[in-house]
Parts: C-alpha cells; sequence; structure tokens
C-alpha cells in the first residue's frame, strides 16, 4: 500500500474539479468496501483520495413527482411506459447505502427488486457502508445492484468538468470493472420509472453461503401481470454471466403474453443460455452458471406462479 | 469435601470478561518500546533452486535495521516437530510458495515490507510436483532427495480375501477430501523481546511452549534455558500453530538487533505459508454378510502433506487407525502413504487424519446398510465395538466405549426419532429433504510409542488463592477454566480463587501439547496429582500451627479444620490463614504434580503413535434441504451427542460442540484451499469460503457421559471429535434427500447439482 492524501470536498463542483486536476491519479471514495481492498491489496495506488462522504445531497431517495428524469436531456429519454401513464421516478442518491436503500419505503414500494437486491449485498457490516453509488462505479458483472437498475431500466447521473449527463444504465458498463465514466466525472446518482401497481419483480442471488457472497449467478426480474399466469412488459438482466450484467431479451421475448405453468415456464428460462456467456473462475465453472441463470430465472417464475411473496436470495 | 461443587457446573468461562471487552491482549497485540517490526520474503516459485541472493540494496534502505538469510542462522537450519526437515531459511532451494527465504527488521512494518521487494533472489525454476500419486512414481521429479514419499504405513490382519470372497456385499469407492484451513482468527503473530543478558522472550500464540522453545534453540544454537516461550493465549490454532510458525524468525531477528522485533502474518500470506488439513485420495473396499456384520475393510490412503513432513506422518497413521471407525472389524488390510508435493504444508488439524477417512467410511456404512435393506442406525449399532472388544489394528479395548449410548441417544433425538415426517415437509417442491447419520471414535492423547506426560503447579498465593499451573495453552477451546473447575474441587475452594498460569515455559512445567483432545485430561490428571501434595502441605503447616496430629486435619470449604474438634471451636484455618502462616515462617507452599498416560497393551512396531487406549465418542445427525435447481445444500438442524466421558463444563462441551459441527460443515460443503500448480488461489476469506452465523444449523448438543476411569472426575479429551461425523452425517443426509452418494467433498453446490444431474 502507498501512502495516499484525502480531499474532503464540501461540494459536487469542488470534486470534479479536484478529480479533474488529478486525473487518473485520483479517485473517489465513499464507503470505501471495493477500493481499499485494492489499495491494500496494491491493485490501486492513487494519490489522492476524493471523499465524498460529506455531500449529503447525495444521500437523498427522493420521489420525483411525474416528471420526465430531468438530467436525461442528453439522451432524451421519455420515461413513459406505454399504457400505464407516468409513474413516479424515483431518484436514489449515489451515496445512499445498501442498508439504507434496503430499508427505504420509497424503494421497497417502487421498485422491491432493488431493495431485496441492496439486502443481499455483502454483510451488515458492508451494507451499512457501501453505497449505490460504489457498486455502479466499481462495474463489477457480479455488482448486486446492477441488474435491478437494468430490469428498471434505470439511467446514472453523472458529473464532470463538462457538467451532467445522464447514461442509459446498460450503456454505462462497458466491461468488467470499466465504466462509460469519462476522467474527472463521477456518479451522482441512479433514477428511474417506479413499477406499476401490476408490475411484479425479484431478485434471486446464487452465492457460496449465505452471507459475505460474491454472486456466481444473479438475477433481476420485472414485468406487468397481465393474467394471474402471464406477463407483459418483461425486463430482466443477469448478473456474473457475461463481461457485463447482461439483460436477457430472448427469454424477455418469449415470456411476453405466454400463458405459463411449470412446464412451459421451464422451457422459457432455459432460453436463457442464449442471453448469458459465463467463464469459469474459482466461483463457479462456465457450465454450472449457464444452467444456474436458467435455474434462478425458473424458480423465481415458480415463485410469482405459485403466489408466493417474491422471494429474492436467502441472506443477509 | 464436596468433590464436584465446580466439575460438571457450567461455569463461565474464566477468560470470558476479558475476552468480550476486547481487554485481552493477544500475541500480535503486543508492543515494546523501540520495537521493529519484522517481514519474512516469501519463494517466488513453488519448486526452484536458488542459484544467488543479494541483499545489499534492501540492506541500505533507510529504516532497514537487518536483513538475514540462511548464511544468519547461527544453528540447525531447520525444523519440524519429528524430522526438521523444513528450513528455517532456504539455503539452496525452494519446495513450496511459502517457503521463507530471507527475514528484514525495519522501523516500520511498510518499511519492512518495502525492503522485501529490494531482495534480490535468482531462482532456477524446477518441474511442479502438484499431484501426490504421480509424486510416488519412481520418475517424478523429488521435492526431497529421498524420494516423495515421506511415509507408508501397511497394517493386515486376518484374511481379507477371503472375506471378500465370502460376503454377502462389497462395495468399493475412491473418496476425495479437501486441503482445509484451519482459519483461527489470529494469524501466525507475535513479538520476540531480548534482555541485556541476551536471554529471548518469545511471546507467540502455539500449541507447545516447551516444544517451540527446543525448536527455537537448535536453530539459534543456544541454551534453551536462555529462551522463554509464552504461547497463551493464542486466538485459535486448531492445530494450525502446533508446528513452529514465526517463532524462530522472532527470535533471529531479536538475536540479530538487540530490540524487539514483532511479525504479524497478513491473512494471504497465512493462507500461503500456514499447515492445512492434508488431502486424501481413500479407496476404500468394505464387506459385510447378508446378516449385516461388517466382515472386512480394505483401505489405501494417499495424503499431500505438502514440502516438508511436520506432523504428516503420523496424520497417515491415525488416518489408518480410524479407518476402520467405532466397527468391529475381523479382517483389515490398511496402507497408508505420506507424500511431498510442492503443494503448501500439511499437518496437524483437529482430528488429526480421522476426519478424511471417517468421511469415507461412514458413507461405505450407509451405502452397505442400504443394500442390505437395514436400519442405518441399527446397522451401526449391530457393529459397533463394546467393552473388552478386539479392535482393528488388534487392541483390546478396555477404557470406556461410548458408542452404543451415542447411539441410543440418537435415536431418540427429534430429527431422528420424526426423520419420516420431517422429510415430507421441504419449504418448497423443488427442494429436498434427509437426514443424515454418523459416528466415531477419536484417540485421545498421544498413543502407543510416543510416552505422554503432563505436569502441574500449584502455589498457595499470600491472599489465600491458588496459583495453577499447566502449560497446556489456552487456544479459546476454554481448557484453562476447567482446569480451574477441576483444582477448585481437588482442593476444595472456589473457581475464583484460582489463578491459571498457562502456556508459559518459564512459569509451568511442561504439560505437553494443546492439541490430540489431551489437555483436559492430562491437565486436570497433573492438577489431581499436585493438588493431592498441596493438601498434604497445607495439612502440615496447619497441624503445626493448631497443634495437632496430621491425621486430625480435615479439609472444608476454603480451609481445614482439625477433626475431632467441635463445630465452631477455633480450630480451624482459612486458606488465606495459611498462606500467612507459611509467609511468616519463610516457606513457599507449592507442590507439583504429574502424570503419566497409560497405554494400550498393544503397539505397531515401527508405527509410533498406534494404536490409543482411550478414545472419545461420538455421533452426530444432520437434517438438511438439497435445493435440486441450483444444487445448494442448507443444513437445517443438527444434533451433536458426544461422550466427553464426564463433562467437566458441559457449557464448555457445547461450546466446543457448535464449533465443531460448523468446521465439519465447512468441510463437507464448502471450504478447500485451492492450489493448482503450486499457486494458491483462494489466498483469503473472499474465495476461502467458510460457513458464517447465518450458514450455521439450529444445533442441538446432548451430553453421554461414559465415565472413564483413568481421567480426572472421569473425562476424557472432546475437542477434535466434535467435527467429525458431522461430515459424512451431512453428505448421508444428502443422499437420503436425493438419492446421490457424495464421495467428493466439499459438496459444493456445483457439485451437488451435477451429481444429481448424471443420477438423474
Amino acid at each position: 500500500m502507498r501512502p495516499f492524501c484525502v480531499t474532503v470536498p464540501e461540494s459536487v463542483e469542488e470534486a470534479v474539479r479536484v478529480l479533474a486536476k488529478w486525473g487518473p491519479e485520483a479517485h473517489v471514495i465513499a464507503g470505501g468496501t471495493d477500493l481499499l481492498v485494492e489499495i491494500k491489496e496494491d491493485r490501486r495506488s492513487p494519490k489522492v483520495l476524493v471523499d465524498i462522504s460529506r455531500l449529503d445531497e447525495l444521500r437523498q431517495i427522493r420521489v420525483e413527482c411525474g416528471v420526465k428524469a430531468e438530467a436525461g436531456a442528453e439522451t432524451g429519454r421519455e420515461c413513459k411506459r406505454t399504457d400505464e401513464g407516468e409513474g413516479d421516478v424515483v431518484w436514489v442518491g449515489a451515496l445512499a447505502t445498501h442498508a439504507e436503500v434496503a430499508s427505504s419505503p420509497v424503494v421497497r414500494k417502487a421498485a422491491p427488486l432493488l431493495a431485496e437486491a441492496c439486502a443481499h449485498v455483502g454483510s451488515p457490516q458492508i451494507r451499512g457502508r457501501g453505497t449505490v453509488g460504489g457498486n455502479i462505479s466499481t462495474a463489477s458483472p457480479a455488482g448486486d445492484v446492477i441488474p435491478p437498475l437494468f430490469a428498471l431500466e434505470a439511467s446514472v447521473d453523472v458529473e464532470g468538468p463538462r457538467g451532467v449527463r445522464s447514461v442509459d444504465v446498460e450503456s454505462f458498463f462497458v466491461g468488467p470493472k470499466r465504466s462509460a465514466l469519462a476522467p474527472g466525472e463521477m456518479v451522482l446518482g441512479v433514477r428511474f420509472r417506479e413499477l406499476g401497481p401490476n408490475h411484479v419483480s425479484f431478485f434471486r442471488k446464487l452465492g457460496q453461503r449465505r452471507s459475505l457472497a460474491i454472486s456466481v449467478v444473479s438475477v433481476a426480474f420485472a414485468a406487468r401481470k397481465v393474467r394471474p399466469d402471464a406477463f407483459d412488459d418483461v425486463r430482466i438482466a443477469f448478473g456474473a454471466v457475461a463481461p457485463t450484467v447482461v439483460r436477457a431479451r430472448t427469454v424477455e421475448k418469449a415470456l411476453c403474453g405466454k400463458r405459463l405453468d411449470p412446464v412451459m415456464a421451464r422451457q422459457i428460462s432455459r432460453l436463457a443460455f442464449r442471453d448469458v456467456m459465463p467463464i469459469t473462475d474459482i466461483r463457479g465453472s462456465q457450465a454450472y452458471r449457464q444452467e444456474m441463470a436458467c435455474n434462478l430465472l425458473y424458480e423465481g417464475l415458480l415463485d410469482l406462479l405459485s403466489g408466493s411473496p417474491a422471494a429474492g436470495a436467502r441472506g443477509g | 469435601m464436596d468433590e464436584s461443587r465446580w466439575v460438571g457446573a457450567r461455569v463461565a468461562r474464566i477468560d470470558a470478561e476479558d475476552k468480550v471487552t476486547g481487554r485481552l491482549k493477544f500475541m500480535s497485540d503486543l508492543s515494546f518500546p523501540d520495537m521493529l517490526w519484522g517481514a519474512v520474503l516469501r519463494s517466488a516459485y513453488p519448486h526452484a533452486l536458488i542459484k544467488k541472493i543479494d541483499t545489499s540494496k534492501a540492506e541500505a534502505m533507510d529504516g532497514v535495521v537487518a536483513v538475514l538469510t540462511h548464511r544468519d542462522v547461527p544453528g540447525l537450519n531447520g525444523f519440524g516437530i519429528v524430522v526438521p526437515d523444513q528450513p528455517v531459511l532456504c539455503a539452496d532451494k525452494v519446495r513450496y510458495m511459502g517457503d521463507a527465504v530471507a527475514l528484514v527488521a525495519a522501523t516500520t512494518k511498510e518499511g519492512a515490507r518495502e525492503a522485501l521487494q529490494a531482495i534480490d533472489v535468482e531462482y532456477e525454476p524446477l518441474p511442479v510436483v502438484d499431484d501426490p500419486e504421480e509424486a510416488m512414481l519412481e520418475s517424478s521429479p523429488r521435492v526431497h532427495a529421498d524420494g516423495n514419499i515421506h511415509h507408508h504405513i501397511k497394517v493386515e490382519r486376518g484374511d481379507v480375501d477371503a472375506a471378500f470372497r465370502d460376503a454377502a456385499v462389497v462395495v468399493e469407492n475412491t473418496y476425495y477430501t479437501p486441503r482445509q484451513m484451519h482459519a483461527f482468527m489470529e494469524t501466525e503473530s507475535g513479538v520476540a523481546t531480548i534482555d541485556e543478558d541476551g536471554n529471548i522472550t518469545v511471546w507467540c500464540g502455539s500449541q507447545h511452549p516447551f516444544r517451540d522453545q527446543l525448536q527455537i534453540a537448535r536453530a539459534l544454537g543456544m541454551n534453551p534455558r536462555k529462551i522463554q516461550v509464552v504461547s497463551t493465549p493464542a486466538g485459535g490454532a486448531f492445530g494450525g500453530k502446533d508446528e513452529i510458525t514465526v517463532q524462530i524468525y522472532l527470535a533471529l531477528l531479536a538475536l540479530r538487533t538487540g530490540r524487539p522485533v514483532k511479525i504479524v502474518l497478513s491473512r494471504e500470506e497465512s493462507v500461503v505459508a500456514g499447515m492445512k488439513r492434508h488431502p486424501m485420495k481413500i479407496r476404500m473396499k468394505t464387506a459385510a454378510a447378508a446378516d449385516g456384520t461388517l466382515l472386512a475393510n480394505e483401505v489405501r490412503v494417499v495424503g499431500d502433506t505438502g514440502a516438508y513432513a511436520s506432523l504428516g506422518g503420523p496424520v497417515v497413521n491415525l488416518a489408518i487407525e480410524h479407518s476402520c471407525g467405532v466397527y468391529r472389524m475381523p479382517n483389515v488390510r490398511l496402507e497408508g502413504f505420506c507424500v511431498y508435493t510442492n503443494n503448501g504444508l500439511a499437518g496437524a488439524f483437529r482430528g488429526f487424519g480421522a476426519n478424511q477417512v471417517v468421511f469415507a467410511l461412514e458413507t461405505q456404512i450407509d451405502m452397505i446398510a442400504e443394500r442390505l435393506g437395514m436400519d442405518k442406525l441399527e446397522f451401526r449399532r449391530k457393529n459397533a465395538l463394546r467393552q473388552g472388544d478386539v479392535a482393528a489394528l488388534g487392541h483390546t479395548m478396555t477404557a470406556s466405549v461410548g458408542t452404543i449410548a451415542t447411539l441410543d441417544a440418537a435415536s431418540r433425538c427429534e430429527i431422528w426419532a420424526r426423520r419420516e415426517e420431517l422429510k415430507a415437509m421441504p419449504s418448497a417442491p423443488h427442494k429436498k429433504r434427509g437426514i443424515g447419520i454418523a459416528t466415531e471414535l477419536h484417540g485421545c492423547g498421544l498413543g502407543v510409542g510416543l510416552p505422554d506426560y503432563g505436569a502441574a503447579t500449584i502455589e498457595l498465593l499470600p491472599g489465600g488463592r491458588f496459583a495453577v499451573g499447566v502449560s497446556c495453552p489456552e487456544i479459546g477451546q476454554g481448557n484453562t477454566t476447567a482446569f480451574a473447575q477441576m483444582a477448585a474441587d481437588s482442593l476444595g475452594c472456589s473457581v475464583g480463587d484460582i489463578v491459571m498460569v498457562s502456556g508459559d515455559s518459564r512459569h509451568t512445567l511442561d504439560s505437553g501439547t494443546s492439541t490430540a483432545s489431551r489437555s483436559v485430561y492430562t491437565g486436570g490428571n497433573a492438577i489431581r496429582s499436585a493438588a493431592a501434595r498441596m493438601r498434604e502441605i497445607l495439612a502440615d503447616v496447619a497441624a503445626e500451627a493448631l497443634g495437632a496430629a496430621r491425621e486430625e486435619i480435615a479439609f472444608g470449604r476454603g480451609g481445614v479444620e482439625v477433626r475431632s474438634c467441635p463445630a465452631g471451636a477455633a480450630r480451624r484455618l482459612s486458606y488465606r490463614e495459611i498462606a500467612r502462616i507459611g509467609e511468616g515462617k519463610g516457606r513457599h507452599l507449592k507442590a507439583e504434580g504429574d502424570f503419566i498416560w497409560p497405554v494400550a497393551d498393544r503397539g505397531l512396531e515401527g508405527y509410533f503413535g498406534l494404536p490409543h487406549l482411550i478414545y472419545s465418542y461420538i455421533t452426530q445427525v444432520a437434517l438438511v434441504e438439497v435445493d435440486t435447481l441450483t444444487g445448494e445444500v442448507e443444513v437445517l438442524r443438527a444434533v451433536s451427542i458426544p461422550d466427553p466421558g464426564r463433562a467437566i463444563n458441559p457449557a464448555g462441551i457445547e461450546a466446543q460442540s457448535e464449533g465443531g459441527v460448523v468446521m465439519g460443515m465447512g468441510y463437507a460443503l464448502m471450504e478447500d484451499t485451492v492450489i493448482e500448480h503450486g499457486i494458491t488461489k483462494t489466498p483469503n476469506f473472499s474465495t476461502y469460503i467458510i460457513p458464517t452465523a447465518l450458514d450455521a444449523p439450529e444445533i442441538e448438543t446432548i451430553i453421554v457421559e461414559e465415565p472413564e476411569p483413568s481421567g480426572p472426575f472421569g473425562a476424557k479429551g472432546i475437542g477434535e471429535a466434535v467435527c467429525v461425523p458431522i461430515t459424512p452425517a451431512i453428505t448421508n443426509a444428502i443422499h437420503d434427500a436425493t438419492g446421490v452418494w457424495i464421495t467428493h467433498i466439499p459438496a459444493t453446490a456445483e457439485r451437488v447439482y451435477m451429481a444429481l444431474k448424471e443420477h438423474a
């Protein structure tokens, strides 16, 4: 570990200024649950840590009633869903901790799958320190916060020397541990349209144990229930089975509008193998991960069909 | 005197308050004025020749006080409990990634680590030997000059071939077990100090201060009396601190610099350099008659001991001894190999060779029972050794035998008695439940051929309390509390009146290791012996002071009285008063006691440590739920039924039992130090997976007492057995749930899933 300086900016503008000045030698730190490990192991040796933990405006979780994503001007993306009217937009600040998101009434109502995912990150200690912005910025394909954001079709607000921009979440992740953040940019937060009253969702995670587990495979699912056994507006994302989190568009299409029984659910879940491209590592083989992507989705669908509450991964 | 006022009571651990408040200082917490930080340069290759070591750049660095290599080892450049084949600092060859090549002492921890990088070592890489079976071939590269087979054991009794010929059922399988890590909370760490006369004190958590003292002395070429070793407290050990860890490095650096030196291994360094459980490949062929009588067992064990011997030979010996478990087995052919490779180090680990073979055997037993359509518990009961039976190695089971009692208790426990009902209620349709059972016996002490001995001291302190010294270190198992309880009852005082002195080579007598399920039995017997002598001394002093005859002195609570004297008369002396009288007369009121272990009626020539006379017994039952879509196994409930002879402290037994169940569960389902081509792939706790509190099942401990007449208050050891049969109980439960036999542990979700797929 090399010595480093810590600077504690009072505003986002100041943070961005410092980041721009030091370029790759600077690194944002919030909870530090990923970064400090990398520094300790000499995988990163920043000279300046920009501690943004005092920027309280980034800690907020709020509802932005019926408005378009204001920072979404660049993409001009409308959050409107086809036939359901305009739901509220929810903004989760980058400094919101996993524990705060997991217990936030706003998130639990608007996007239960995101609350569920945050409830299964690491351990109570890690959830108390680690932040949503950190999980996104680290850009691990196994980051548990990310698949729900894909399923929510969220956008990521970032600020840099050239101002604020909003990046569609799928475009934000470029590769393993690589994001679209330009030099000098930092994540401000994420925004997404709340799920409608007829929407159901789940997040499931397969780890090597029930806590302090890095996902071997994870899946996030959101869809509108049009009948007890059929969905549309299906959005599915998988974690840890490709260089980035990926949407499962083959499965989404196949599921849309189909009447499901367990056999059909199984068959369609198996299509997930077309959407994922896992590798073998110390946590699991490529073949196992591929099958688990299918089976986690299937387990989740079975729960939805049986009417039991959308159970996520076990753990804590 | 009330002989068991404290023994058998749920006494709070005497170290509990200091531990939960954080007041207790472990050795890695100690600091001394002017202290330096030490660091160890480890090998860059799993197998290589050293061509040159140049330390000049490191020596020139600011803050670096000393850089040591093999040239600076004054005595024998080697250590090892059985054979000193591990270099203190490698001279011409490295044999694993954890091999130490040089030491640095510097004024800061960071400075010491940076200096390591400035040491220039030129290597010539050699082919890596990483498969134990291949290592045994004559054509394989040699890890050591004498060849890669460090130890070979072969035991044959009866007519195995005839038994297989006549048997109704024969099952034969190959089992694989993982390289489990001790995963103690405190890594190998400590401090050495040196005084102006050159006397060295090594403060380092370990399992046998007196042997450490001798090993350090041998490497330093120094009179052992000039070296003090303080081993208590250790932040966990489990066998992983039985061998020398950093003690010699600390002593060498203190000797060279004349200053205190501290070394704390990082977790990653500990994983790479430290001891592990032997991975074993076990071929087992077991036969039974149609009526369910076991007839024969043929076993071949190959254990991967890694680069150096340490206790690898004895571990394989004990694997052979435990490979027929609790059963009458008239015909056996048992063979074990302990093999050198470049895969890390393997040595002592709670269970000491039994975990591997009991997993294999208890799976075989379930298979045979199933083939014969017999109840698995009844099958075990039918074949279990009783007192007076001849065991597989040919010795007679003369000591207490608890198998039947623990099986009886298992048959009554809820998850066994209601197993069909519990099985029928999985939490989801795609999940399946099963119940498994397994049992074992576990040798206590060092066995035949290794004289096992212990000693204790008792001293009456000025305030009337007793200092009780037993060197077997407190490694977290709670032995000091048990010692205090036994001492209190032996002296007729309260636990609060006992001050335990533990794990210190200067202030205690040698009572041997805190290993081998031996310390409570050994230390307790030594305390009983010392207490008897102490009472004689106290009676002498009291008789003289009270003007009574020695025979008239009786011991009561907290003191003595004259027997014939009417109650209430002033002819009673408290221990505090006796202490004052002794002090007045300049008499040092101190007694020593000792104890030598009894041994089995028959040894095995050439195989030290075999067999044992005294065994602890345990049966464990597990209820699991298997997710057939992911292969995940959840252990819902576990019942642990140990026979400790006599529970000195039932709360202590429960703590051991619960910790053991979780450790054995980690072995069954998760834990493996993966080494590929000599390189560790799981160097920390994000890749080496151990169970967390959320993974632990609900654990019930039912203590069954079959008193051991030779034990203190009837006690025998329990520290190891508690983590052994739970492993096959879980894998047998997986079979009960799914029909799949697990022969390769850990049964990770992926392994179970793939096995289910193959089975379907």
